[in-house]
C-alpha cells in the first residue's frame, strides 16, 4: 500500500469541502475546518493494481488561514486547486495559491477542478480564462459536487499522476 | 600443402618443448572446470569463507539467499515438519512459555487486585460502578488502580504526517489509525504556527481527562504514545531510544521515503516494547491485615448472630419451663413428663375438669399454643379447694347458704330450704373428697316474704305481697330496680310468678311527661314531648308569663334531665294586642296577625300610615307588616288649601272632587295662568280645569270669537293653497299674535274633518297651512291639530279654527 498526501485548495466557497464530501470517508468534523482551517479524510483508491491511500487535507481557503496553510502544504505530494466556474474571480486566487505551493515547497503534481458546473445558467468560464489555466499543462475538469460529475475522475487521475 | 603441415608440427614440438608444463595445468583447468563433480569440490573449499566475506560486505548474499531458503523451508516442512519443528524448539519453547507466563502474570495480577478490593468500601464503590457502566468489576478495579498504560503507538513521517506504524492494545484502534496520525500532524502544525515557536521546539503532550499524547521528535519520524494515567518520566527516555533506534535501522527508507509504508511493519519490534502498563499494586502494597480485619468482622458478625440465637432460644425454653412450672402448681393439675423435641414442648399428666384451663394460663405466659402438644388425662382431684368447687357444682345451694370444708367434713352456713337441705345431706357424701356433713351451723329459715324482701330491699313507696307462689309488686319504684326485682326473684325458687303491672316507674318518660303536665299547666296551644333521654320539649304558641314560669317549675321535675322551650312562640292574640297598643290605630283601621304578618286594611292619615310602617316590625313577634291601609281623603280640606293657595277673585268658583279642581266664573287671563302654574302645589289635586272659566282680559273674548269664526275652504282634491286661502291665514295669524299678547298661554286650535277616502290630501293640506303659520312665525309650539274621519263627503274641503287657553294637565 501506497500513502499519498494531498491537498485540496482554492478560495472560500468554491466548493472545496462538497467535493471532499461527494469522494471520501469523513472521520472528522466540519467544525475543524472553521477551528483549525483543516480537515483531513483519507481515500483508499486502487490504480493500476496498487492500492494507494490518498490523505486529503481539505485546507480552508479563506485570508486569516493562509499563514497556516504552508505548514500544511508541507509533505504533500500533490494537489487539487478548486475554482468556482460561477466566479471568475476565484481563477486569480487559484493562480496566487499555485504561485505560493510552487515558492514554499516546490512544483508538485496538481489538477484543477472547475467546480459548480451543475449551475449552466449562471457559468462564466471564458475561452481566456481557460486558456490561462492551460498554461500550468496541469489536468483541468468540470465538476459538480452537486450531481458527482466527474469528482471521482478526477481524484483518479491525481492519484493515478502520484504513482507514475 | 605439405610445407604447411610440417611446419604446424614443427611449432607443435617447439610449443611442447616451450610450455609442457603449462599446458597440463591448462589442461587440469579445462577438466576442473568442465567436470562439475570437480568444479563444486573446489568451489566447497572456499564457499563458507566466500559467504562470511560477502556477508560482511553488504547484504546482497542475504536477498539473494531469501527466495531459495523460504522455498527450501515450504518444502521441507511440507514434506515433514518434524525437523524443523525439533530445530526450532529450542527457540519458540522459551518464547512461548515467556508468553504464557505473561498472561498468567496479568490475569493473577488482575485477581490479586480484584480480591483486594473485593470487600473494601472503594471496592464497592467500585462494584457499583462496574454495574452501572456493563464492565466486568476487574476491568473497573484495573481502570481504578492503573498509574499508567500505553494504550495505543503511532510512528509518523515527519514531513508528511503519514502513518508509518501503529499498533495497539486494543485491535479496533487501527481502523482510523491513518487519519489521526495526520490530524496529529496537522494539530501540531496548527500549533506550532498558531504561537510562533522556534523550529525546533514541538509539541510534547496533548492531555485530554486521563488520556495524554506523547509525543517525541526524530529527524525524520515522530513517536506519538496515547497513554491513560500518568506515565513516568522513563518512559519519555524509552520514547527517545526507539526514535533513535528507528532512525538508525530504517535510515534508507526514511531518506527516500515515497508513501511506502511496507519496510515500516518491522518497526513492530522496536515498537512493541512501548505498549506498557504499570498499576497501583505495584507500587503501593495494600495493607495484608485488610482481608483478616474483613474477615474478622464478618465472622464477628456471625458469633453475634449465633450467639443472640442462642440467647432467644434459651428464653424461649426458660419460659416454657416457668408455664410448666405454673401447671404443676395449679391444683387439679399434675404434669408427669415435660420435654421438647422439634421445636415443640410436649407436656403430659393428669387434670381435674375443675381446675384451670391450661391454655387460659398459655395465654397469660404469651406462648404459641401452636408450639404445645399438651396430653392430660381426666381425674379428680382432692385437693380442698377442688373439693369445695365440686360441692358447688353438684349442690346448687341457695344465696343464703355458704359452704365450708373441714378436712373432708362439709359445712353448712346460714339457711335453707329444708327440701334442699335434705338434698343435700343426701348427695353431699357422694362427692369424692367430703365424708359428712355439718349442718350444726345452719340458723332458722326465714320466712319467704322476709327473704324476698332481704333480696330486692323495696323502698317505703313499693309495696310487696304475696298471692301464694305468685309476687305482686305495687307503688313507685325506679326502672333500675324494676329490672334489679324481676332478674333476682328469679333466685326465689318458690316465686313461680310476678306480677308488676301496678308498680309506677317514676323515672320512666311517661311519668315524668305526665309530671310535666301536672307542674307546668300548659296553655292549650302548647305541647310537651318527652325525649328518651329526659329532655322535655315544648311547642306551639304561649305568653312570655307562662313561658318563664313554665322554665322555673321544670327545674323541680324529678328525673328531668333538660327542658327546651325553643319552639314555643308568643300567641297571636297577645302579639296583635300589643301592636294595637303600639300603634294606636285610628277606628278606621283594622289590624289582623297571621303567621307573623300583621296585616292592616281601612283608611287612614298618611301620618299614620308613615308612623305604622316605620314601628310595625320591630314589634315582637311580627315578621313582616303588610300596609293596605288607604289614605284619608278630606275633599274639604284640600278645596280649602287650594282657596288659600290659588286665592281666587269672587267672580271664580273652585270645586273639589275625585283629585280634580274645577274653576268656573270669569277670570282674567293673568289669574287662569297663575292658577294653572301653582294649583299642582295643594296636596290632592292632580287636575285643574279651566275650561268652564271665562277669560275677562279686555279684546281676548273679541278675538276668540273672531277666530271660532274663521275657517278655510279647499278645492277638491287640491293641497296647494291659492293666494286667497294665503290671505285668510294671513288675517287668522295677525288675530292670533294679538291674543297672544293678551294671554301668552293662548293656543291656536286647527280642526279639520276629512272623509274616508281623503285622509292623504288632508294631512297634506294641514302641512300646507302649518307651513304658511310658520311664515307668520306662528310654531307648532302654539298649535293644536285635531283631524278625525267623518261620514259627511265635503268634510274635507274646510279647516277651522278655534282660539284657546292651554288647559296644563298633569
Amino acid at each position: 500500500m501506497i500513502q499519498k498526501k494531498i491537498c485540496i485548495l482554492g478560495a472560500a466557497g468554491v466548493g472545496k469541502t462538497s467535493l471532499t464530501a461527494q469522494f471520501v470517508y469523513s472521520k472528522f468534523s466540519e467544525k475543524y475546518m472553521s477551528t483549525m482551517g483543516v480537515k483531513i479524510d483519507k481515500k483508499m483508491l486502487d490504480i493500476d493494481g496498487i492500492q494507494v491511500n490518498l490523505m486529503i487535507w481539505d485546507i480552508h481557503g479563506e485570508e486569516k488561514f493562509k499563514k497556516i496553510t504552508t505548514s500544511y502544504l508541507r509533505g504533500a505530494a500533490g494537489m487539487i486547486t478548486v475554482i468556482d466556474g460561477t466566479r471568475p474571480e476565484t481563477i486569480q486566487t487559484a493562480h496566487e495559491i499555485l504561485t505560493r505551493v510552487h515558492t514554499d515547497i516546490g512544483n508538485i503534481p496538481n489538477i484543477f477542478l472547475l467546480n459548480k458546473h451543475d449551475l449552466t445558467d449562471a457559468w462564466d468560464i471564458s475561452e481566456q480564462n481557460m486558456a490561462e489555466l492551460q498554461k500550468y499543462n496541469n489536468p483541468i475538469y468540470t465538476t459538480s459536487a452537486k450531481t458527482g460529475e466527474h469528482v471521482e475522475q478526477s481524484f483518479h487521475a491525481l492519484a493515478q499522476l502520484l504513482i507514475s | 600443402m605439405s610445407n604447411t603441415h610440417q611446419h604446424e608440427a614443427a611449432m607443435q614440438e617447439l610449443r611442447k618443448l616451450l610450455f609442457e608444463q603449462e599446458s597440463a595445468r591448462i589442461d587440469r583447468l579445462e577438466e576442473l572446470l568442465s567436470n562439475q563433480e570437480l568444479h563444486a569440490q573446489e568451489i566447497a573449499k572456499v564457499l563458507a569463507e566466500a559467504v562470511k566475506i560477502r556477508s560482511h560486505s553488504d547484504n546482497k548474499l542475504g536477498q539473494a539467499l531469501t527466495p531459495a531458503v523460504e522455498e527450501a523451508l515450504k518444502t521441507s516442512i511440507a514434506r515433514n515438519p518434524q525437523p524443523l519443528s525439533d530445530a526450532l524448539f529450542p527457540v519458540m519453547g522459551p518464547a512461548i512459555r515467556k508468553a504464557i507466563q505473561s498472561s498468567i502474570a496479568t490475569m493473577l495480577q488482575s485477581m490479586n487486585q480484584t480480591l483486594e478490593h473485593s470487600f473494601s468500601a472503594q471496592g464497592l464503590r467500585w462494584r457499583l460502578d462496574a454495574i452501572r457502566t456493563g464492565k466486568s468489576f476487574a476491568e473497573v478495579v484495573l481502570l481504578n488502580t492503573l498509574l499508567y498504560r500505553v494504550e495505543q503507538v503511532f510512528l509518523i513521517h515527519k514531513e508528511t504526517g503519514l502513518l508509518l506504524k501503529h499498533i495497539a492494545l486494543d485491535p479496533s484502534h487501527h481502523e482510523d489509525a491513518d487519519v489521526v496520525s495526520s490530524m496529529l500532524t496537522a494539530v501540531q502544525d496548527f500549533i506550532h504556527d498558531s504561537f510562533s515557536s522556534s523550529a525546533n521546539q514541538g509539541i510534547e503532550s496533548l492531555r485530554m481527562g486521563d488520556l495524554q499524547v506523547l509525543i517525541e521528535q526524530g529527524p525524520d519520524v515522530v513517536l506519538a504514545l496515547v497513554c491513560r494515567g500518568n506515565p513516568p518520566l522513563p518512559l519519555r527516555e524509552k520514547m527517545q531510544t526507539t526514535i533513535e533506534d528507528i532512525q538508525h535501522d530504517f535510515h534508507e527508507n526514511l531518506q527516500g521515503f515515497e508513501g511506502d509504508t511496507q519496510p515500516f511493519e518491522a518497526t513492530d519490534l522496536n515498537l512493541s516494547p512501548l505498549l506498557v502498563a504499570d498499576y497501583e499494586s505495584k507500587t503501593k502494597k495494600g495493607s495484608p491485615f485488610k482481608p483478616v480485619i474483613t474477615l474478622g468482622i464478618i465472622t464477628a458478625l456471625i458469633i453475634t448472630w449465633v450467639v443472640w440465637g442462642h440467647r432467644q432460644q434459651a428464653n424461649i425454653d426458660a419460659q416454657w419451663q416457668a408455664y410448666t412450672q405454673q401447671l404443676m402448681d395449679t391444683s387439679g393439675i399434675v404434669i408427669t413428663s415435660y420435654n421438647n423435641r422439634d421445636d415443640k414442648y410436649i407436656i403430659q399428666g393428669l387434670r381435674d375438669p375443675l381446675s384451670r384451663d391450661p391454655y387460659e394460663l398459655l395465654a397469660n405466659a404469651k406462648l404459641s399454643p401452636k408450639q404445645l402438644e399438651l396430653s392430660l388425662q381426666p381425674y379428680q382431684s382432692l385437693a380442698s379447694p377442688l373439693v369445695l368447687k365440686r360441692a358447688l357444682f353438684i349442690l346448687q345451694p341457695p344465696q343464703s347458704i355458704i359452704l365450708s370444708l373441714q378436712g373432708s367434713t362439709l359445712v353448712l352456713n346460714g339457711s335453707a330450704a329444708q327440701t334442699w337441705l335434705d338434698e343435700a345431706k343426701k348427695t353431699a357424701p357422694l362427692i369424692a373428697g367430703i365424708s359428712q356433713v355439718d349442718t350444726s351451723q345452719l340458723t332458722p329459715e326465714l320466712t319467704l316474704i322476709e327473704r324476698i324482701q332481704a333480696l330486692l330491699q323495696p323502698t317505703t313507696n313499693i309495696q310487696l305481697s304475696l298471692d301464694k307462689h305468685r309476687l305482686i309488686v305495687s307503688g313507685k319504684a325506679t326502672q333500675a330496680w324494676a329490672a334489679h326485682a324481676k332478674k333476682n326473684i328469679q333466685n326465689i325458687t318458690e316465686i313461680t310468678q310476678y306480677q308488676d303491672r301496678k308498680l309506677t316507674l317514676i323515672d320512666s318518660p311517661a311519668y315524668v311527661l305526665k309530671q310535666a303536665y301536672k307542674r307546668l299547666r300548659p296553655p292549650s296551644t302548647v305541647r310537651l314531648l318527652m325525649t328518651k333521654d329526659m329532655q322535655l320539649i315544648a311547642k306551639g304558641s304561649a305568653s312570655d308569663i307562662w313561658m318563664v314560669k313554665a322554665k322555673q317549675q321544670a327545674k323541680h321535675i324529678a328525673y328531668l334531665k333538660s327542658y327546651n322551650d325553643q319552639q314555643v312562640s308568643l300567641s297571636s292574640d297577645i302579639i296583635l294586642q300589643r301592636a294595637i297598643e303600639a300603634l294606636q290605630p285610628p277606628e278606621s283601621v283594622q289590624l289582623s296577625l297571621s303567621n307573623g304578618i300583621l296585616l292592616a286594611t281601612g283608611e287612614a292619615q298618611q301620618t299614620w300610615i308613615e308612623l305604622a310602617n316605620d314601628k310595625a316590625t320591630s314589634l315582637d313577634g311580627i315578621d313582616r307588616f303588610d300596609n293596605q291601609v288607604a289614605r284619608f281623603i278630606d275633599e274639604a280640606a284640600i278645596l280649602a288649601a287650594a282657596i288659600q293657595q290659588l286665592q281666587p277673585p269672587s267672580s271664580v268658583s273652585l270645586s273639589f272632587s275625585n283629585g280634580i279642581l274645577t274653576a268656573t266664573g270669569s277670570a282674567t287671563g293673568a289669574w287662569i295662568s297663575s292658577a294653572q302654574d301653582q294649583f299642582v302645589l295643594v296636596d290632592g289635586v292632580h287636575s285643574f280645569y279651566t275650561n268652564n272659566l271665562k277669560n275677562t282680559t279686555e279684546g281676548w273674548t273679541d278675538i276668540q270669537r273672531m277666530i271660532n269664526q274663521s275657517s278655510i275652504t279647499f278645492p277638491n282634491s287640491i293641497a296647494r293653497i291659492s293666494l286667497d286661502i294665503q290671505k285668510d291665514i294671513a288675517t287668522v295669524a295677525a288675530q292670533f299674535q294679538q291674543a297672544q299678547r293678551i294671554e301668552p298661554s293662548s293656543k291656536l286650535l286647527i280642526k279639520a274633518l276629512y272623509s274616508n277616502t281623503a285622509s292623504f290630501i288632508t294631512s297634506l293640506r294641514l302641512k300646507a297651512v302649518q307651513k304658511a303659520l310658520l311664515a307668520h312665525g306662528i310654531g307648532n309650539q302654539h298649535l293644536r291639530i285635531i283631524s278625525h274621519k267623518t261620514d259627511a263627503t265635503n268634510a274635507a274641503e274646510t279647516i277651522h279654527f278655534a282660539l284657546e287657553v292651554e288647559t296644563k294637565q298633569p
